[in-house]
């Protein structure tokens, strides 16, 4: 399968379809270093009089550092990442693996909890966090996760541990492993690729959030940075059209980093899991 | 799900350990999911404008809605936008997919570059831009004037509006693309082998072998983006202001949802659309699994 | 198995507890029931907000009351504050746009504010033409920020290119169909005099009606306007569409989004009524004007005169009387009048114009020259006020819109396209009650 060939049409045919993709980023990347008044009046997208005054006065112009905005949404994203990982794994290993009763109907309820709009549950469950006391915290931007709200992310995982051959665990299981052993020892590490792909797309997610993290925070020392997005743009009283568009280029950094980083390993992880 | 014959012996032999390892989702399913679920069920059956308490109305709400044209729009739109958007998110995922798990150089580079629109999210930067390149006098147009073509303002005008949604939505194909790259990466290497040794060719061994062994994947993607169509919301709110313009064309379901139910302030209206949306997506699922018993190949 | 288990939860209950340990898990202090803080919530661009900030700091320091300042964009702000009166949990004063201050009084969830008038609240202080905007059945719900007038904007760039003399301040509509084809002519292919302004009820439909001695609403929330009124309001515009001295319907998407992509700042159109000089001046390097909307024939301006944005109080507000003083501090006190400057629009009072007049800079000497004269030419109109807008406004607008466009597409017919807007209008403020 990697045999080294002639793989020129190949390269060919996807940088063809990269220049398409990313166009829609260098006109973003490139608007942001223009003066505000070229921004929406040239087409070109790369900038005709450069500047870095959208980046100087965008960090501080909502009056909190985007540093506060940047390091609460860092916190947020890592917090729910390690919650999701956690607490999804635990609950696919029970679905896909265990055989216990009423499994097929909580599968069920599980999906099921995807195919509601958020827009319906929004304010039942803002309600539950006033009683609890916890708004204008992390907290219900957090806790849900710790308990494997996103079935998404279970769902994908019984995808991922489905295709696990079961001989693994149940040889393991001669050997007198129990659950436990057998989930952390056999099926976690052979799940890398769908844990990383977990990682990636929940900081991202979490990153990109904006309603809920709205409706949960009020503080500005509490604010996360699609939330001083927002405060550039006002359609009534004077935007920051400049600030915004480098403060949207600031934030992708992160989530960039962050695929970087992570993306390499779930190619990694195949060589030394080598199933079979 | 599919049983095998090693479990015919005893009824539920784990009912212990699999209610252990759902524990922490079940406290969190009755904690945050299911309560909001019902009081948003309950909510459907009442007049709600959000300020003063419910008035239980019973099913007045859902005998409404069919006779609401601007209802019956957005039904219109969002199942012409699933029925196109989900296949060419799908086909574009599994073709980058596929084509990126060959070895090639540079391969982290260009991975990460499909990825990047899908890192964008849906934000007021991502609105102006699309505007840039979608509007009369923006790139698309410009390029089609290479070839003289006149092409039209595609997002003012009604004709076409949805389909920029349509297109930004394969655009963002990076979410699947990791999916099924991790699925990718989870295949046997030795059937490859295999099959390169019975002189198979690239297209014979992606439909006899790859895709197959991919088919849980592929299911989930299936299940998932239809899902996440039918609920698309930010990207329609960003592109068109919120308001699902011109007149309607790309007024989305949850789009409207949320107009009626914070705009308009009738909440148990909005509640009611969820409920109907819930059993449509519902529907759609259970046909999806009712199917893949043909088409889905598990590893256990 | 259960040792394991637990070490895992323990794991994450752990991490838990270390983030919690951290900031932004724990319950913030402040939002008590305590006399001495309030929360205070609004929307803005960055302007507004530092304005905002810094006059807080002085209010604090002048009684002694800590503010909790909280403010985002106007996306998603109504939604988030529907989410927190449906919980019972509003801020304890915020920001109210006039046109949903009657749904919100309408709910029994506002204040009424005649109890710290004029003990706590100084409304004299005040022009009396706005001290009743923020007022619904004779109740004051909310105070004013701002006196102002919508104008016409226009591109003075493209007009001095074209040898077109800028719009005089008594031209009436006759003259603007007639300036708009000019123009149109003037700027070539793809170009255009004027936006449609069909769909636009307060900035265009509204001076329109009330120069017939009508208005879009009465009193008691009802339409105050015919079907024939509407059928000719819409016949004068179809007629400039046609001509091509209006936008296609194509180009009118551009304006539901950010400013930034309205065609006056591509350069696609020339004049356009509404607000927004002050956003768009700064995004083109086209110099931008304003001037008063056209008159009726009989000279009259029509317009409406809007308080800006009010700020009101919650019923369930954890300190009212700090709120009401907050309100005042605004009105009154010459260093909060200093610190926000223009930043909620041009100041409804004397004494705030007497204070700022001095520091002003040139673009907004401009604003407040226009504000100045068109208030006086309102008040030669003699006309009854404006009423406040009605329960239900914000479908009635979107009713409008909606009937405008599908004429604009040529989805309907003028007569077709008025009975669903009065449908639907009638429907969404007869609902609202």
């Amino acid at each position: 399968m990697r045999t080294k060939g002639n793989h020129w049409r190949a390269h060919a045919l996807l940088l063809l379809v990269l220049v398409a993709m990313i166009y829609p980023m260098v006109w973003l990347v490139g608007a942001s270093f223009k003066p505000e008044n070229q921004i929406f009046t040239t087409m070109n997208p790369l900038p005709l009089v450069f500047t870095f005054a959208n980046y100087v006065n965008g960090w501080t112009a909502t009056g909190t550092s985007f540093t506060v905005y940047l390091s609460n949404s860092l916190t947020v994203s890592i917090a729910t990442v390690i919650a999701n990982v956690a607490s999804c794994s635990v609950a696919a290993y029970a679905f896909a693996r265990l055989d216990f009763a009423f499994r097929k109907f909580w599968f069920a309820v599980m999906l099921g909890t995807m195919m509601l709009p958020f827009q319906a549950t929004l304010i039942p469950q803002y309600a539950i966090f006033y009683q609890l006391n916890w708004i204008n915290t992390f907290l219900p931007l957090v806790v849900p996760y710790l308990l494997a709200y996103d079935a998404f992310f279970i769902f994908l995982m019984v995808q991922f541990i489905r295709g696990i051959p079961r001989e693994l665990d149940e040889a393991a299981a001669l050997d007198g492993a129990g659950h436990v052993r057998v989930f952390f020892s056999i099926v976690l590490p052979l799940m890398r690729p769908a844990l990383i792909t977990t990682t990636i797309l929940t900081f991202i997610w979490t990153f990109n959030d904006f309603l809920r993290q709205l409706v949960y925070l009020s503080d500005h020392a509490r604010y996360t940075a699609p939330l001083g997005l927002n405060a550039f743009v006002d359609r009534a009283s004077g935007s920051s059209y400049g600030g915004m568009l480098a403060m949207s280029v600031v934030t992708l950094v992160p989530t960039v980093a962050v695929f970087l980083a992570a993306q390499r390993r779930i190619v990694d992880g195949v060589a030394t899991t080598g199933i079979k | 799900m599919s049983g095998t014959p090693v479990r015919k012996r005893k009824r539920h032999k784990h009912n212990l350990a699999g209610y252990a390892f759902l524990a922490p989702w079940l406290i969190g399913l009755f904690a945050f999911t299911l309560i909001p679920m019902v009081y948003s069920l309950y909510l459907s059956l009442t007049k709600f404008n959000l300020l003063t308490a419910p008035q239980w109305i019973g099913f007045e709400n859902y005998v409404r809605l069919f006779s609401d044209e601007r209802y019956l729009q957005s039904v219109r739109v969002t199942l012409i936008y699933v029925v196109t958007s989900v296949p060419l998110k799908l086909a574009a995922a599994l073709l980058v997919a596929v084509a990126l798990n060959r070895g090639l150089k540079a391969l982290g580079f260009y991975r990460a570059t499909f990825y990047l629109p899908s890192l964008l999210g849906a934000s007021v930067a991502v609105s102006v831009m699309w505007r840039q390149i979608f509007s009369r006098e923006g790139l698309l147009n410009q390029f089609l004037g290479i070839f003289g073509v006149q092409g039209s303002d595609w997002i003012g005008d009604p004709r076409y509006a949805i389909w920029t949604l349509v297109a930004l939505s394969a655009w963002q194909f990076g979410t699947p693309m990791l999916i099924f790259l991790a699925g990718l990466k989870q295949l046997p290497q030795d059937l490859y082998e295999a099959a390169a040794i019975d002189g198979a060719g690239k297209v014979t061994t992606f439909f006899r072998i790859t895709l197959p062994l991919l088919s849980p994947m592929v299911f989930f993607n299936l299940v998932l983006e239809t899902i996440n169509a039918f609920q698309t919301f930010t990207p329609a709110y960003v592109v068109s202001g919120g308001l699902g313009g011109p007149i309607d064309s790309t007024l989305l379901y949850t789009l409207y949802l949320y107009l009626k139910g914070f705009g308009s302030m009738q909440m148990g209206y909005a509640s009611a659309m969820a409920w109907v949306l819930f059993a449509v997506i519902g529907l759609f699922t259970a046909v999806y699994f009712w199917s893949a018993r043909k088409w889905v190949n598990y590893a256990d | 198995m259960s040792i394991s288990r637990r070490g895992l939860f323990g794991l994450a209950g752990g991490l838990a507890a270390a983030s919690v340990a951290g900031c932004g898990f724990a319950p913030t202090s402040s939002g008590g029931a305590a006399s001495n803080s309030l929360t205070f919530r609004w929307w803005g661009g960055e302007a507004r907000n530092k304005a905002y900030q810094a006059a807080l700091k002085i209010f604090t320091e002048k009684t002694g009351i800590k503010v909790d300042a909280q403010y985002s964009g106007y996306d998603g702000y109504f939604n988030k504050l529907n989410t927190e009166f449906a919980g019972g949990n509003p801020p304890d004063i915020f920001q109210m746009d006039t046109a949903l201050v009657s749904t919100y009084a309408a709910k029994g969830v506002l204040t009424d504010l005649s109890s710290y008038i004029p003990g706590t609240i100084h409304l004299d202080t005040l022009y009396p033409a706005v001290r009743s905007a923020g007022a619904v059945g004779g109740k004051p719900y909310g105070v004013p920020s701002g006196s102002g007038i919508a104008p016409m904007l226009y591109d003075k760039t493209v007009f001095e290119q074209a040898k077109i003399p800028v719009p005089a301040d008594t031209w009436t509509w006759d003259d603007f169909a007639k300036l708009a084809g000019e123009l149109s002519k003037a700027m070539g292919q793809g170009k255009y005099g004027s936006l449609d302004a069909s769909k636009d009820d307060s900035g265009a439909l509204q001076p329109w009606l009330r120069q017939r001695g009508k208005d879009l609403y009465n009193a008691e929330g009802k339409l105050a306007f015919t079907k024939d009124d509407l059928a000719e309001w819409f016949t004068f515009w179809d007629g400039l569409r046609r001509s091509g001295a209006i936008c296609p319907p194509e180009m009118l998407s551009n304006t539901d989004s950010a400013t930034g992509n309205h065609p006056l700042i591509a350069g696609q159109i020339a004049m356009t009524t509404g607000w927004g000089l002050a956003q768009m001046a700064p995004l083109t390097q086209h110099q931008l004007d304003i001037v008063i909307v056209p008159r009726g024939s009989n000279g009259k301006t029509g317009q409406a005169i809007s308080g800006g944005v009010l700020l009101s109080v919650p019923v369930k507000s954890k300190n009212a009387e700090g709120a009401a003083k907050l309100i005042d501090f605004f009105i009154s006190d010459v260093d909060a009048i200093k610190a926000m400057a223009l930043s909620r629009g041009i100041p409804p009072s004397s004494k705030a114009l007497e204070t700022l007049t001095p520091s002003l800079s040139a673009a907004d000497k401009r604003d407040v020259t226009y504000a100045q004269y068109a208030a006086e030419e309102v008040a030669k109109d003699a006309l009854p006020p404006a009423p406040t807008a009605p329960p239900g406004y914000n479908d009635a607008k979107t009713a409008l819109d909606a009937a405008a466009k599908q004429i604009a597409f040529g989805k309907m017919s003028i007569p077709d396209a008025v009975a669903q807007y009065f449908r639907d209008a009638e429907a969404a403020l007869n609902g609202a009650k």
